[in-house]
């Protein structure tokens, strides 16, 4: 089965260059503006459309889905990476001149096997298995980590920084921070709201240590903010930066059980527990935070003002993919768009066990298996 | 009206084309919110997205804007005169 070209009847001609991939799927559906969900066009998608999928994608599930303002990263764990969507700074590592917009997956570069990428608004963050750290795309305020007057590159090295084994990279808007294995944390990029820590700074053009005051174990860029999980007591959560609804407040009474993982959205925090339940804290005005009910919640995916989930039921094991929060793009998967406030959605594609999910800027993304 | 005021925004966090006389900020949608400096002087403060229902509130204060042009426009006739002169 062709499964790249469902929905798509119309793309006959494509058939040449778009291959069987094992019994595995990617959808996509939301905002598409610059062809981020790898659709083969620049409409919006209301509901789970598959992506266009080159022959050459792996049929194992992407270990990261990094989505950025208008662009979409994933990763493999063989390495490989392919982006897809806004390209007019090289945010998907391609020469702009060449490729302005890419509306399906493509690969970057082969010389590299990749191990960790984020994407913020108009770049990308890629470390290869050497530790080698690697930006593309453009940025006013540093987003390069190249130092001053850097505004844009095309999958550049950043040169003389090598921090000892990254075990994470995460990008906010417009900041970037690294996390390595003994728990030090590096960032850069844009620093006005103190997101990179001490002392304040609009722009931090080159790598620095971000001062927690804690070894690290888990942290997430919000839109201007950096959310910090302490390794040695993870009821100790810092957050840095813009926090104008409290979430510092709130996370300082949080005593709850093991976390499993902690996200953040342009405005909020969601920390999912190993007992299956989500506690979030952040801006609610479209139903962002997800109703105190849910549970056996094993994933999340948290995008800039909605999120997903998989939910799985206690007894009967049947698992379903969920939304909720703000919708306007489709990216809630709500036959018609809209937001989903005070409930969640239930997707209407099967979710078996080998599923991912991921968000970005109104786009939500699903591969499973079939 | 407030209720559709997705965030409020400092300018100094915005990103202001020259050119064009614009200030942007990126919407969650993946577009940017606008605002011509012309509409700030006038004093607007809405900055809307054009691909979607989000708005922001432009923080500012209005003797922190960028100058109007006249006092550059003087300065390019004065040029102008200059080398008409000395040609």
């Amino acid at each position: 089965m062709n499964i790249s070209l469902k929905g798509n009847s119309g793309c006959h001609q494509l058939c040449t260059m778009w291959a069987d991939v094992a019994a595995s799927m990617l959808y996509a559906f939301g905002s598409n503006g610059r062809g981020q969900l790898s659709l083969g066009h620049l409409e919006d998608a209301h509901t789970p459309t598959p992506c266009l999928i080159p022959s050459l994608l792996p049929s194992v599930p992407p270990c990261v889905i990094a989505a950025g303002g208008n662009h979409t990263v994933l990763l493999f764990p063989s390495g490989e990476c392919f982006a897809a969507g806004d390209n007019t700074g090289n945010q998907c590592c391609l020469p702009s001149a060449t490729f302005p917009s890419l509306t399906a997956f493509h690969p970057i570069s082969s010389y590299h096997r990749w191990e960790h990428v984020s994407a913020g608004w108009s770049f990308t963050v890629l470390i290869d298995y050497e530790g080698k750290i690697f930006v593309s795309g453009k940025g006013q305020k540093g987003e390069l980590g190249l130092g001053e007057d850097r505004h844009d590159a095309l999958l550049e090295e950043i040169a003389d920084f090598s921090p000892r084994k990254v075990i994470q990279v995460v990008s906010g808007m417009a900041h970037t921070l690294l996390l390595t294995a003994s728990g030090d944390v590096w960032g850069w990029g844009a620093g006005r709201k103190g997101q990179l820590g001490e002392p304040t700074q609009s722009i931090v053009s080159r790598p620095r240590k971000v001062e927690v005051g804690f070894p690290v174990s888990k942290l997430d860029c919000g839109k201007d903010f950096s959310i910090l999980v302490s390794r040695d007591n993870p009821q100790h959560i810092a957050i840095l930066g813009n926090d104008r609804y409290r979430i510092g407040d709130s996370l300082a009474s949080w005593s709850g059980a093991e976390i499993l993982d902690i996200q953040a959205s342009w405005n909020g925090v969601y920390l999912l527990e190993t007992s299956g339940t989500i506690n979030a804290w952040g801006k609610n005005d479209k139903g962002q935070l997800p109703p105190p009910s849910l549970e056996g919640i094993t994933d999340i995916a948290v995008g800039s003002e909605h999120a997903l989930a998989i939910a799985e039921d206690r007894t009967t094991k049947e698992r379903k993919i969920i939304t909720w929060g703000w919708g306007e793009h489709g990216n809630c998967g709500k036959p018609g768009g809209g937001d989903v406030i005070g409930e969640v959605f239930s997707l209407d594609i099967p979710a078996p066990r080998n599923v991912r999910i991921g968000a970005g800027c109104a786009t939500s993304f699903v591969w499973v298996e079939e | 009206m407030t209720d559709s005021i997705y965030d409020e925004i400092e300018i100094e966090d915005m990103t202001f084309d020259k050119d064009r006389g614009l200030y942007t900020y990126p919407c969650p949608c993946g577009d940017r919110f606008e605002i011509l400096l012309d509409d700030l002087r006038d004093g607007e403060e809405i900055a809307v997205c054009p691909s979607c229902s989000l708005m922001i509130r432009v923080i500012f204060e209005a003797g922190d804007l960028p100058r109007v042009e006249k006092e550059g426009l003087k300065g390019k006739m004065e040029a102008a005169v200059a080398v008409a002169v000395s040609a």
